[in-house]
């Protein structure tokens, strides 16, 4: 870090991350917008450079010289695309926080806002979360996360809404702007209806309603900071689970599912 | 034999008639029903079995019956929320339970059920690593892990 820091840093934006403090920096002024679109959704700007992690941006300067990315002095990506190299960076950056955020809990999980509640789609990588977030939206819904549940003290759910990324048949991920799906909701939700499920092709969906315990359960496995922040995580779960329907269940393609799930939270 | 819960690095919440435990010790929640929650709480070291089916069968509504506390304490002690194990009688299994409480006319709220995860490291909550998510099975008194 101590080289890094040693160098000019024309750009540094520093906000606060759900109680984390993330500093971006860049070598070249021209980057500014650049950083300020890698910072998570809810970040807010701050003004000292005394931050928990600094990712750093070095652009290349040719077409021949490489943009490198660093998350405090461990490279993380490099290469001709600056493009890819920001995603790297985006991806890496949300990821920290997650694990570090103090005021919020991030569940991996999809979300979506129906009449007033959260649907919570909580599942890790390949579940299908984007593809059925994407569907939900399409017919109606308010896109509020395809990665992650940020979860406050009181059980609410905070809007994370980034780009979805929805992978083709090729396994590709294209990245997708909400707002060209449908509304994107602004306000906290109290949550309503958990859908524990997974992409199965040619399943038929035949839930089982889960109890709120399972619920806890359910969320608490996808919860990133479930072991640094039991206590809380705990707590918070359960206060969710209180509230809320659950259903469990691998599900087929997404049409017959959409249906049913806007209209158990009717 | 007194069965006497574990209180140690446990944290303990509630959740409609349902008690969260998360086990710090082996990063580990458990979700214990109605009918596990009430053999745990009164699992004081001072109450015989024959007695905590007398307290089950009180709060439950349903008739006394040790062998549905017996297969709560196996199941309780599967997951290390028992100090002290069941003396190595004949298990009690999930389908004998089943039977006993459908032969003391009682509904299956009287089976103690208890379900588990192994709480993810942050990658693991990331990845797409194994899970239980979406699996359309019952996990009915299965430890998840």
């Amino acid at each position: 870090m101590a080289n890094l820091d040693a160098r000019g840093w024309p750009v540094h934006v520093s906000a606060n991350c759900y109680g984390m403090l993330v500093g971006v920096r860049a070598s070249e002024s021209s980057a500014i917008p650049a950083l300020r679109r890698v910072l998570p959704p809810g970040a807010e700007p701050i003004g000292t450079t005394s931050v928990d992690i600094t990712y750093s941006i070095l652009l290349g300067r040719s077409d021949e010289e490489m943009h490198i990315a660093f998350e405090n002095d461990h490279c993380i990506a490099q290469g001709a695309d600056l493009d890819t190299v920001l995603a790297g960076v985006e991806s890496a950056l949300h990821f920290s926080v997650a694990v570090g955020a103090r005021t919020h809990l991030f569940v991996h999980a999809g979300v979506v806002g129906w009449k007033g509640g959260a649907i919570l789609l909580p599942g890790r990588t390949h579940a299908g979360k984007s593809a059925l977030v994407a569907a939900l939206v399409r017919a109606g819904a308010m896109y509020y996360s395809d990665e992650f549940a940020v979860v406050d003290d009181a059980g609410l759910v905070h809007p994370f809404a980034r780009s979805l990324g929805i992978r083709d048949e090729s396994g590709r991920t294209k990245r997708v702007e909400a707002a060209t799906l449908g509304k994107v909701g602004r306000a906290p939700l109290p949550v309503r209806l958990i859908v524990a499920t997974r992409h199965v092709p040619g399943t038929d969906w035949q839930p089982h309603p889960m109890s709120p315990g399972e619920i806890v359960l359910a969320l608490l496995e996808n919860t990133v900071a479930a072991r640094a922040r039991a206590g809380d995580a705990v707590r918070i779960l359960s206060r969710t689970a209180a509230t809320a329907a659950g259903l469990r269940g691998e599900r087929g393609d997404t049409g017959p599912v959409v249906a049913r799930i806007l209209g158990t939270t009717d | 034999m007194y069965p006497k819960a574990r209180q140690s690095h446990l944290l303990v919440d509630h959740v409609g008639d349902e008690t969260i435990v998360y086990d710090e010790d082996r990063q580990e929640a458990h979700s214990l029903n109605r009918a596990a929650s009430i053999v745990w709480q009164n699992s004081n070291g001072e109450h015989s079995v024959s007695q905590l089916s007398t307290v089950l069968a009180k709060e439950l509504g349903v008739d006394a019956n040790e062998s549905i506390v017996e297969y709560a304490l196996e199941e309780l002690t599967r997951v290390h929320l028992i100090e002290n194990a069941p003396d190595g009688g004949e298990p009690v299994t999930r389908r004998s339970a089943l039977r006993r409480v459908a032969l003391a006319g009682a509904a299956a709220v009287a089976l103690p059920i208890v379900l588990s995860v192994v709480a993810p490291t942050p990658a693991m909550a990331a990845s797409g690593g194994s899970n239980s998510q979406g699996q359309d099975n019952n996990h009915q008194g299965q430890n998840q892990q």
